[in-house]
């Protein structure tokens, strides 16, 4: 009995040897998963993405990976996540809420299309897939809304299913108003309050006709051709107008009266009749294209993907021009005639370095007139009666506050009408107190994500990826950080739910499941030591 | 005299230029640069590079630098800001005057205040009434001045309603002439609080300096002479001891309004001044080389310039001081 114990014993420990042996054998050095970086912002200037850096660092360590957080400025992480030599393994960054990104070309194509790989290119993740490339190509030359929709739903699936990036949540748009002054109020889907939708709808139900916004940063310059800064760009939303405009979520007809597409490299535009521009010199379909001609002599700076494409602008007559385009690209009514503002040519024609010059007194066409800018403190517009749908206030003032608790303060006191500025979690609880304000909650068009380095391991093998992706719980992290205040996003899904008609609601969804990970980890061949730290499977 | 100002000025013009030089470059080895400032914009390879062509920023760092100095001795051009689309100059002296009158106002509020204080501390030394007053001085000192700041606004903007709590004006003021801009009422009501917590952050050097000097100065024979002829306590601080203890306070309020102008950053922020301690943070931060290299050396000139008044008032108020 004994003896027939101990051999029992003595060939177990053999085995265990013979396994631990082989164990230790396998288990080279160099193929020990090394300790990864991930960038991500400071807690100052996003807590948001800072925390949700260190539950990820929490996620990795299930896995057997180590993970070094590193919160540096923003401007670094853009720089270090999309110029050469890509050395990094991981970074959080955010994609606002614009107007354009309501449709699908931005995330589906640009963000991940193999054309943008290079240095300064907006793939920055580094995803090289043929097949994906066939995907997003045929999204990006659709003018057809049915068979576009198709290859986008088709991106999304592929995304979710290689787990190429992770969007942890769909930014919501969460803005306070002054409910006993504002009537009528109604947030733009994927945009918000401070839009050209809700700011010409809204009502002014008591006290001066004049809407007072809070703004953080002022405005730097209103010159079209070079704006880049979101502020910037909303206020020109205002003053110029547009071929089309973003209502719910569709793209409607402003300066332009009706569009035609004629074949996928065509598409007829007639001009809305009785237009003026704030000078009172009428809108033709003139003006039309010189801005389209002159943008791509010059560079469009926001918008200069918008008018590149086109090869040449054709006048039929003074109310109707004709857009041909070097190819086929299934955006240009959704994202290039709500983001090319229309120039008035007799005003550019005559500027001398136009890119250099900050348009002090801004003429457009738009339902809001330029009045006055004083930098650091306020900028003025006001309506314009001309417009062919006119606003009901009678003007709209900016005022910029320095620091974020000053907003709140102007809106408790009633100083301000509208606060512009996405509030944060412990504002909004704390603004919602007043019986005179109300709080818009919308979706935005944006959303927070965690990429990472596909141009090298671990990060390049998909199994770690799905691994990965199962012990990542944007539900959990989005609902710590934000609670309601945001919507849980995951892998691949890059269309954000406001985008209705593209969203796929039917992607792969990744179920928190540290075990599952760890088995499909171990399928692929990875490997764990006696720590319990993660080794990539031998070649 | 002269020989002595020319020999300063001819310091602080190679101190400039050193200063110039070492911020010029340090700004452009940081690890981004202002294409990469300009958040959420997805430009594109080529837009990214039509931008560097128009910031310059195409071009080897060492011609950058040539250019960067040929324009300032020829043409005194410090440059366009890279996001305004102005001359950087023009960026600053928008701003200057506001953080000027703030700074001013305070500094002089602090220095009067903080004389006649630290003189009477001074002469009751030992007292606990001195104990008390140092200490409300240093307090002041060592509070972060927005943490003061956040609490004057809370008690007399929000509580109280006394006061307003941000901005220079009230929103939508008309703009009359620039002088009026300025000499008004409701200028002065959003001048109040700013310059009442910047002075409080301030007051503590003129009181101590001042304090310290009057020590030294209350033992001296006149002073008995004073108090044996039966003149009043207060007219033998002030009109005769006083007078004597002053100059080293002075000096500092020239050199503190050299530094004032880029260091009211914390005030402006709690009360949203559109001053120059902002313009500069914000420059610097999305990494606008022109407006903050401009900042910078404005400030060094400043500091240097007002070292040199200091200097200069040293001989002009105690003739036993010669300049060699």
């Amino acid at each position: 009995m004994l003896r027939r114990l101990l051999t029992l014993l003595l060939t177990a420990a053999v085995v265990f040897a013979g396994v631990a042996a082989v164990h230790a054998q396998s288990l080279d050095p160099a193929r020990r998963v090394p300790r990864l970086t991930f960038y991500t912002t400071t807690p100052q200037y996003d807590p948001g993405r800072y925390e949700a850096a260190l539950l990820i660092q929490e996620a990795f360590r299930l896995l057997g990976v180590d993970v070094d957080v590193r919160p540096i400025d923003q401007p670094v992480i853009t720089s270090i996540s999309r110029s050469e030599p890509w050395d990094y393994d991981g970074f959080f960054l955010s994609w606002g809420s614009q107007p354009e990104r309501l449709d699908p070309h931005h995330y589906v194509y640009t963000l991940f299309h193999s054309s943008n790989l290079g240095h300064l290119g907006e793939n920055r993740q580094g995803f090289n897939d043929p097949v994906y490339d066939a995907i997003a190509e045929g999204a990006a030359v659709s003018l057809d809304p049915e068979q576009r929709r198709a290859y986008v739903f088709q991106a999304q699936e592929y995304l979710a299913d290689n787990v190429v990036i992770i969007p942890l949540w769909f930014n919501h748009l969460t803005q306070a108003y002054n409910k006993n002054r504002l009537d009528n109020v109604v947030a733009q889907p994927g945009l918000g309050l401070f839009t050209y939708n809700s700011l010409t709808r809204l009502r002014i139900t008591q006290g001066p006709n004049v809407l007072r916004v809070a703004q953080r940063q002022d405005i730097d310059h209103l010159n079209p051709l070079t704006v880049v800064q979101n502020t910037d760009r909303q206020i020109l939303d205002l003053i110029y107008d547009f071929l089309g405009r973003l209502d719910g979520d569709e793209v409607v007809p402003s300066t332009a009266e009706s569009w035609r597409v004629i074949d996928n490299l065509t598409v007829e535009v007639k001009i809305r009749q009785g237009l003026t521009f704030h000078d009172g010199k009428p809108v033709t379909a003139h003006d039309v294209k010189f801005t389209w001609d002159y943008g791509k002599q010059v560079g469009f700076g926001r918008a200069d993907t918008h008018v590149q494409i086109v090869d040449r602008v054709d006048l039929v007559d003074d109310y109707t021009v004709v857009f041909h385009l070097k190819e086929p690209y299934g955006a240009f009514i959704n994202a290039a005639f709500i983001s090319v503002p229309i120039l008035p040519k007799h005003i550019w024609e005559t500027v001398e370095n136009p890119t250099q010059w900050n348009n002090p007194n801004p003429i457009g066409s738009g339902p809001f007139s330029f009045g006055y800018w004083r930098r650091g403190e306020e900028l003025r517009l006001n309506r314009f009666a001309g417009y062919y749908a006119p606003a009901n206030v009678d003007g709209i003032l900016q005022i910029v506050y320095a620091n974020p608790d000053a907003i709140v303060g102007a809106m408790e006191l009633g100083d301000v009408d509208l606060v512009v500025p996405q509030l944060t979690l412990e504002q909004e609880q704390l603004l919602k107190q007043n019986s005179h304000v109300a709080i818009s909650y919308v979706q935005g068009s944006g959303w927070t994500y965690f990429a990472y380095n596909l141009r090298r391991q671990p990060f390049a093998d998909l199994a770690f990826r799905k691994g990965m992706a199962h012990v990542i719980d944007t539900a959990l992290i989005t609902e710590t950080i934000l609670e309601d205040l945001a919507t849980p996003a995951g892998p691949g899904q890059v269309v954000p739910p406001s985008a209705g008609y593209w969203y796929n609601p039917d992607v792969t969804r990744y179920e928190f499941d540290p075990d599952l990970a760890r088995r499909i980890l171990a399928e692929a061949g990875y490997q764990w030591d006696s720590a319990g730290r993660l080794y990539l499977p031998a070649q | 005299m002269l020989a002595f100002m020319a020999r300063r000025l001819l310091q602080a013009a190679v101190s400039l230029f050193v200063l110039l030089t070492i911020v010029f470059f340090m700004f452009r080895l940081l690890p981004a640069n202002p294409v990469d400032a300009m958040v959420d914009a997805a430009l594109g390879p080529e837009a990214i590079a039509r931008l560097y062509a128009e910031f310059g920023l195409d071009q080897p760092l060492w011609q950058q630098y040539v250019l960067y100095l040929k324009n300032i001795i020829t043409k005194g051009d410090f440059g366009m800001s890279f996001f305004f689309r102005q001359p950087a100059v023009d960026i600053l002296a928008d701003k200057i005057v506001n953080t000027l009158i703030l700074a001013i106002t305070a500094l002089v509020v602090a220095y009067a205040l903080g004389t006649l204080w630290g003189a009477l501390l001074a002469w009751y030394r030992g007292s606990a009434f001195e104990t008390a007053g140092i200490t409300a001085a240093l307090t002041f000192k060592a509070a972060p001045e927005f943490w003061v700041g956040m609490i004057f606004v809370m008690i007399f903007a929000y509580g109280l309603g006394w006061l307003p709590h941000s901005g220079m004006r009230e929103p939508g003021y008309e703009e009359t002439s620039v002088l009026l801009k300025y000499l008004n009422l409701d200028f002065l009501r959003h001048l109040i609080l700013p310059a009442t917590v910047a002075a409080l952050g301030s007051i503590a050097t003129p009181t101590l300096l001042m304090r310290n000097t009057m020590l030294e100065v209350m033992h001296e024979d006149f002073v008995e002479l004073a108090k044996a002829k039966g003149l009043s306590t207060l007219r033998i601080i002030y009109l005769h001891a006083a007078r004597n203890a002053l100059l080293p306070v002075v000096t500092s309020l020239a050199t503190n309004l050299g530094r004032a102008v880029g260091g009211m950053v914390l005030v402006e922020y709690v009360f949203s001044w559109p001053g120059l301690g902002r313009e500069i943070v914000l420059a610097a931060t999305r990494y606008d080389y022109p407006v903050a290299q401009a900042a910078f050396l404005m400030i060094a000139a400043l500091v240097m310039l007002m070292n040199i008044v200091a200097d200069l008032l040293y001989g002009y108020l105690d003739p036993r001081i010669v300049y060699k």
